[in-house]
């Protein structure tokens, strides 16, 4: 074949008029679900902006730079702790297969499926100074003050987000390191280097992409989130710059301001999103196609097993622990909350016994599953308009766009687009469009590690390009494809502020009522709530995981 | 005989379903009303769903009713949509919102023919733009079974024996921390950083809002939050204890009175004005006191048993809103420093 064209179907795997077709469709269907609600937002703070102080203005002001500074601060030390929890487990899940390696992986779901501020009161219960594990220290050696008294403070914010995200790290960066190839650092061995310096310098540089992407994801989290830092961090000091956007919208009615406060946010995130962009095609291209074969953990030494039991036992229980506390709320009196616990069914009872609840469950999972394949869908358009070799540029920041933008300024567009509320499909449109950015991050990595040459084989072979794409490279991405569906999913069922702003009346959702619940007092029916939201998740993030390669 | 596969008929009839299975938008029909509430109204453990039929059967309309979120940004709607309103009627802004409202001159100013109803005192908008419909006391609420000496007025709070004992909201962002900084205000008027000062030591945390901070104090995080003075009324209903009693200070209570207004340019204004006659009646009132933790302000209502729990008030306590606005404003410096 002729190496211009070889060149060329390497790159795009619809060459000519498709190609055109394929790849000018997200400007057109996908780009406007995020650039209009943006647009309509910043449109009224320019239609409604009076006299007030100008963008640097803004900018220079003492709180706002306060945020800022705080921002960036809490989120690059949430990550670095989120980081030294995860490591150690990715490396787990990479290297080992162990019994409950698909559950410890399913807990990458969490980040997304948990509703804020039903988080915060987990953590609270769990780690607070009434909290269950204080309650336990003080019963067991007899203390008379609780000794774990870091919930209030920067050391709180930080430590919530970490255990909030390092699942995260776990399920990304064990992804990128069971790709990495074994042989460079058997070759090493065989030479006779000793292990730490195999993973200085074969290990480390090969996994550092992959790690950093991971970073930069979870730091974009950390540096937007609201409820967290502010209920935790003990006051304004801790507030991030989504809190003055909140603010200026609902306080001040101030939505230039709104939007001047969001740009600056918007470019510091946009930054981070760059840096994830890059770092993410850097690790793909450097990972091979098959996951490298895991050894059994229950052939490793004694104490490398014991270790390493301890360390994945210690760290599912951190993650879970705010889960579990709200669990072990659901299970309260409905009514003796807070006070001595007296076991009960009543919450559950309720919740299964009223039909509003029960069709907030099935409503919830309709959605969830509509907004998977949607977000899924708009994925594999994206994919389908770009090359194999899973470089991005600043196509792919733009698209990515969604996780970077500020959901109050989001929920601000909605709030003049859909005066009257919006039915249920445009709920699940605006969801899809905060859910497909990681699938489609998801599904170009895999489809970067499918060696060209399978493609290549079956052409010369005769097949034709759907025929190459029905039967190689999609069974070769359904791993891929299963586990961005349930992560699309997760990130529908844990959706609060979209619904919230849309509010489909005749369609109620999970995430909605829990919310409202805590509004009105009822709080471990809210827990139950939130159980179940998380129960749904973690099904659909294991029957996602069975689809993976057999042998795991 | 009908040759073709749809007759004419039938299509209409498919593009008219078509276009009422579209957006919320072309739901509304000329007979229709459309109110904009704050979240908890609309909720099902709200007012909404159990008032809103009624004056749909009583005026034979329907009604739309969407929430928008908080109070604030039910305002917000409003200010956006300005030029072309698509709301009838704006249920919840109080009267921190009173003077923003007027100022972005979103509503149209009606007295309500049953207005004798409302009690002097509480009409807080003297231009009639908004009807009062419920009004509450922000009040400390302590929990007795982590507290033995509850404080006795404001200055105790800074008291050593108090510290990290106090869970407040962001007055930014939450009603109830809106409701403390105006106590502050009320009672020491220019001199409130200072005292804000004095306090620091004793608060906990500063939530987010309302759901964060009241759930952290029932979970006995601290056993001191502020809320509404009906919060013990919600605890012995429901919860059957009164271990939560709220603090009535001897410097008085910040009252804040709910109320709902005709948006300037409703397309409805006629079953606005007689919705907004409806809320004034024990039919809507009656509701509220079990949906809202609020008293109505139609006296006529019998309040339920479990409100006799905290006593009214001795002193109101009004605060300027400009003198408010400014400390809003001066807020995330002092409570940094």
């Amino acid at each position: 074949m002729h190496a211009s064209t070889q060149g060329r179907r390497d790159r795009n795997p619809f060459a000519g008029q498709g190609a055109r077709v394929v790849r000018a469709l997200p400007w057109l269907l996908v780009a406007p679900l995020f650039l209009v609600p943006l647009g309509a937002a910043l449109a009224a703070g320019r239609a409604t902006a009076a006299s007030g102080p100008g963008f640097l203005a803004i900018l220079a002001s003492p709180s706002i730079l306060a945020s800022l500074r705080f921002s960036l601060l809490e989120a690059l030390a949430s990550t670095l702790l989120a980081l030294a929890l995860g490591l150690p487990g990715a490396w787990l899940l990479a290297r080992f297969t162990f019994p409950g390696r698909r559950l410890y992986a399913a807990l990458g779901g969490i980040p997304f499926v948990f509703p804020p501020v039903l988080f915060t009161l987990g953590f609270v219960r769990a780690w607070g100074r009434n909290g269950l594990i204080n309650a336990g220290l003080m019963h067991l050696f007899g203390l008379q003050a609780a000794p774990l008294d870091f919930v209030y403070s920067f050391s709180g914010v930080v430590i919530a987000h970490a255990l909030l995200d390092f699942p995260l790290v776990v399920g990304l960066v064990g992804t990128v390191w069971s790709r990495v190839p074994r042989t460079p650092e058997e070759a090493a061995r065989c030479l006779g280097a000793g292990e730490g310096r195999i993973f200085a310098t074969i290990t480390l540089p090969s996994i550092l992409p992959g790690v950093a992407a991971a970073a930069s994801l979870v730091f974009l989290y950390c540096f937007m989130s609201f409820a967290i830092p502010l209920a935790l961090g003990g006051g304004p000091a801790c507030a991030t710059l989504e809190v003055s956007i909140y603010a200026a919208v609902s306080g001040q009615q101030d939505f230039a301001r709104a939007g001047s406060i969001a740009m600056i946010e918007g470019v510091c995130a946009v930054g981070v999103l760059a840096l994830y962009s890059l770092l993410n095609a850097r690790s793909a291209a450097a990972s091979s196609a098959a996951p490298q074969e895991r050894l059994p953990l229950a052939a490793q030494r004694p104490g490398t097993r014991r270790a390493a039991a301890l360390w994945l036992a210690a760290t599912a229980a951190l993650a879970l622990s705010p889960l579990g506390a709200l669990v072990l709320s659901s299970f309260t009196q409905v009514g003796r909350w807070g006070g001595a616990p007296s076991w009960s069914l009543a919450a559950y009872q309720k919740t299964f016994s009223d039909p509003a609840s029960l069709r907030a469950m099935a409503d919830s999972a309709l959605l969830a599953v509509a907004v998977a394949l949607l977000a899924v869908t708009i994925a594999v358009l994206l994919l389908l308009g770009e090359g194999r070799d899973g470089k991005t540029g600043l196509r792919g920041i733009f698209f990515a766009l969604p996780i970077a933008l500020s959901s109050v300024m989001l929920s601000l567009g909605y709030l003049v687009l859909f005066p009257l509320g919006a039915g249920v499909g445009a709920l699940a449109l605006v969801q899809a469009t905060a859910a497909y950015p990681l699938a489609w991050r998801t599904l170009s990595a895999a489809r970067s590690r499918i060696p060209a040459g399978l493609d290549q084989a079956a052409t010369l072979l005769g097949a034709s390009r759907p025929r190459i794409l029905a039967t190689i490279d999609l069974p070769l991405l359904r791993q891929a494809l299963g586990s961005s569906l349930a992560l699309c999913g997760a990130i529908s069922l844990g959706e609060v502020n979209a619904a919230l702003m849309l509010n489909p009346t005749d369609f109620p959702l999970l995430g909605l009522r829990a919310y409202r619940l805590m509004g009105s007092y009822q709080y471990p029916l809210a827990c139950a709530m939130g159980v179940l939201v998380c129960l749904i998740a973690g099904l659909a993030f294991s029957a996602a995981d069975g689809l993976a390669e057999p042998a795991s | 005989m009908n040759h073709h596969l749809f007759s004419k008929r039938a299509l209409l009839r498919v593009l008219g379903a078509a276009l009422l299975l579209g957006g919320g938008a072309l739901r509304a029909q000329d007979r229709d009303l459309v109110i904009y509430a704050y979240d908890s109204f609309v909720a099902e453990w709200g007012p909404g769903p159990k008032v809103i039929p009624l004056f749909e059967k009583e005026q034979g309309c329907k009604v739309t009713l969407v929430s928008k979120g908080d109070a604030g940004q039910v305002l917000s709607a409003a200010v956006l949509e300005k030029a072309a309103p698509k709301a009838d009627v704006l249920i919840g802004l109080d009267g921190n919102l009173v003077a923003k409202a007027i100022k972005a001159d979103v509503l149209q100013s009606y007295v309500p023919r049953n207005r004798a109803l409302i009690p002097a005192g509480l009409d807080f908008d003297p231009t009639h733009h908004l009807t009062p419909f419920d009004y509450g006391y922000f009040s400390l609420i302590w929990d007795s079974q982590k507290l033995a000496n509850p404080p006795r007025t404001l200055a105790d709070l800074a008291k050593p024996e108090f510290a990290r004992k106090l869970i407040l909201m962001d007055p930014r962002t939450s009603a109830p921390g809106l409701g403390f900084l105006a106590t502050l205000v009320a009672t020491q008027g220019e001199h409130w950083p200072a005292f804000w000062k004095s306090i620091k030591p004793s608060i906990l945390t500063i939530a987010s809002g309302w759901n964060a901070g009241y759930g952290m104090f029932t979970q006995g995080e601290a056993p001191l939050v502020i809320s509404y003075s009906t919060s013990p009324a919600y605890h012995v209903q429901n919860d059957k204890t009164s271990r939560y009693k709220a603090l009535l200070l001897p410097e008085g209570q910040v009252i804040q009175i709910e109320g709902a207004g005709i948006v300037k340019g409703a397309r409805h204004a006629d079953l606005a004005k007689a919705f907004i006659e409806f809320m004034l009646t024990t039919k809507f009132q009656g509701e509220l006191p079990l949906t809202q933790w609020m008293y109505p302000v139609n006296a006529a209502v019998a309040l339920p048993a479990s409100y006799s729990v905290t006593p009214r008030p001795a002193k109101v306590l009004r605060v300027d809103p400009a003198a408010l606005d400014r400390a809003v404003a001066q807020w995330p410096d002092v409570a940094t420093r």
